[in-house]
């Protein structure tokens, strides 16, 4: 690409001190520690800006809107859906906001395969309290659970299954007024959900953070005094150049741009240890209306020693009417009979800490399509299983008339693909947040978890971005 | 209904709508496919879909357009086998599958009229949030300390 003339040699004729690619909740993050802390900054986003004012406001508009392939995309052997937001703000903007610290299961299981040492909660802790401290995190109150969670404690309660309420990143829901929070699926026409655009973006940009969205990053050239980014934004070839570059642009999205740029060579371990904590949802059929959709949405989920130790969690989660269309078995007029009851399920989500071992890779020929070759082992297929036989029984506990299973599994947490380690071999980063070899090149997001966590990531990336601002900051200024 | 797309021809949409009505009949109160004129949806899709993916379903589309219906009824029943089919065939058409239920599923469960039939009502209330503009204006940075790199 350096050849194209059509390249503009520098877009805003600048050197910026840091690049960051990818706005989600580790961009977001670093965009404000660095801007903060007087930096010059350039955020990247390949998806479209929007607002709390202009979020499409109908499920297929922002599926299709808000999503990489056009809505979805699918593991090389088609078994395993994935979700991947594509707009300023990334996955904070799509998801529900839920944040969970870490246990110290997932940090020693973490530290014994990187043989990282901060990998640790009382390392972590301070980074915590730090992103806790500019975001609203609240519980939805018992009064205003809806059928769908009430259904979900009284079933837990009958089988002896620990449950909690989630702590959530979100200010002013308006629940008294009626507010229907599935709605903030497609982005928060409130801005209560405190995604990455409200908590940290916006501000960032106040104080002269730059953001350049829709513009779609192919490959970036690394030299030792600056990294060059070259893409494409609205049909034009653009490159930047900054000082420095930090990755954030996911799991898939960054080993996508290191694996365009050459560094499979170099990186052994680039592209492996793909998890997404594949999820499956069960929907069963109540005689009186349950309106899972309507009210306060997720608020409940389970919390059991057990299921922990089993590797799997449930959720208390309902789907608007397409998704649910996807996930319901087969198709014609009995699809149509259970569809019709929209109004009458509830529905639990079976999320499992599946083993990290899949693969991100590039397909040949030019286009160079990302390939995600994601399968289940069989310990992931029996903790499945497991979970969703006692789905069935939680709601047969609950006097459910039916039970309908869904076959289609989604990954919503993609993880893994640029791990953090010590080993040149089996990691892609340092425990200083460095591409090895490379000390201009930083990640912090998902891509460097060395595995599931089972666990909802938000949090952790939030923390480890935190953190990984501070190293930058500190190399920066030694 | 006489549904125009920016997208699809004619025949290619006939191949939606017939695709369509095997997949969603009706059932009772839920109307067909095409009775909704869900196909009217379709650009709201296929404007985002990517370039490669929309040249396959068009072909596909054009197909099973001239194909007869019962045709139509044993492919969509073949590729639901697909779950089972082992890797690269069974691949390739779970792809398929996927994509065919996604995108008649997205048109139909997206149409107001199916909406008021399964009770599907939302909202969210904004009355008391503040009109503002999409982007902040940056402030001036002269009282941002200096970093070096």
């Amino acid at each position: 690409m350096s050849g194209d003339s059509s390249i503009k040699a520098d877009k805003h004729d600048r050197i910026y001190d840091f690049i960051i690619i990818g706005s989600g909740v580790s961009g977001g993050r670093i965009a404000f520690e660095l801007t903060n802390a007087g930096a010059k900054c350039l955020l990247l986003e390949a998806g479209r800006e929007f607002s709390a004012h202009t979020f499409p406001r109908h499920e297929v508009d922002y599926s299709t809107q808000l999503f990489w392939g056009g809505g979805l995309e699918v593991s090389t052997d088609g078994h395993l859906g994935f979700l991947r937001a594509r707009c300023l703000g990334g996955t904070s903007i799509v998801n529900q906001a839920l944040l969970d610290r870490f246990d110290d299961i997932a940090w020693s299981d973490w530290r014994a395969r990187s043989g990282v040492s901060f990998f640790d909660s009382n390392e972590m802790e301070p980074h915590y309290a730090s992103v806790e401290e500019n975001i609203s995190i609240r519980e939805i109150p018992r009064e205003h659970y809806n059928r769908n969670a009430q259904t979900f404690t009284q079933a837990c309660e009958k089988l002896d299954v620990k449950w909690k309420k989630l702590k959530r990143a979100e200010s002013e829901c308006r629940l008294d007024k009626g507010s229907d929070c599935i709605v903030c699926l497609g982005g928060c026409p409130r801005d209560s959900k405190q995604s990455s655009l409200v908590t940290t973006i916006r501000r960032a940009r106040a104080m002269g953070l730059q953001i350049e969205s829709e513009f779609e990053v192919g490959e970036i050239e690394y030299r030792s005094d600056q990294v060059r980014v070259r893409g494409m934004q609205r049909g034009s070839s653009v490159e930047v150049t900054g000082a420095k570059v930090v990755l954030a642009a996911g799991a898939i999205g960054n080993t996508a741009i290191l694996l365009r740029s050459g560094f499979g060579k170099k990186l052994p371990a680039l592209g492996q240890n793909f998890a997404c904590h594949p999820q499956y949802m069960t929907y069963a059929m109540f005689k009186d209306p349950i309106d899972a959709h309507k009210g306060a949405f997720q608020a409940v989920a389970s919390h059991d020693p057990k299921m922990r130790k089993k590797g799997f969690k449930l959720e208390n989660v309902y789907a608007p009417p397409i998704g649910t269309a996807m996930l319901i078995p087969g198709f014609g007029p009995n699809h149509q009979r259970l569809m019709s009851k929209y109004r009458y399920y509830a529905s639990m989500e079976v999320a499992v800490r599946d083993e990290a071992t899949g693969k991100i890779s590039l397909g040949s020929g030019a286009s160079g399509k990302i390939k995600i070759n994601k399968s289940l082992t069989d310990r992931d297929k029996s903790r499945t299983n497991e979970g969703l036989k006692l789905v069935r029984e939680l709601f047969q506990a609950a006097g459910a008339r039916d039970v309908v299973s869904c076959t289609q599994a989604f990954g919503l947490h993609l993880m893994g693909g640029c791990v953090m380690g010590t080993d040149t071999k089996k990691s892609v980063v340092n425990p200083e947040f460095e591409v090895h070899d490379h000390p201009n090149l930083f990640a912090a997001d998902s891509s460097i978890f060395p595995e599931a966590p089972g666990i909802n990531p938000s949090f952790t990336i939030m923390a480890l971005s935190h953190r990984a601002s501070q190293h930058i900051l500190g190399r920066s200024h030694s | 209904m006489t549904t125009s797309s920016m997208h699809l021809n004619v025949r290619q949409i006939r191949g939606l709508n017939k695709l369509g009505d095997q997949m969603l009949p009706g059932y009772q109160k839920l109307a067909s496919f095409s009775e909704v004129g869900a196909a009217r949806h379709a650009d709201r899709v296929l404007d985002h879909m990517p370039a490669s993916d929309l040249k396959d379903l068009k072909m596909l589309l054009g197909i099973l357009g001239v194909l007869p219906a019962f045709f139509v009824a044993g492919f969509l029943n073949f590729l639901e086998l697909s779950p089972s089919i082992p890797t690269p065939i069974g691949a390739f058409l779970r792809f398929m599958r996927i994509g065919l239920r996604g995108l008649v599923m997205t048109l139909y469960y997206c149409d107001p009229k199916v909406h008021d039939v399964i009770g599907y009502q939302v909202q969210v209330y904004t009355d008391d949030m503040p009109r503002q503009s999409s982007t902040a204006t940056p402030q001036d940075l002269t009282s941002r300390p200096e970093l070096h790199v």
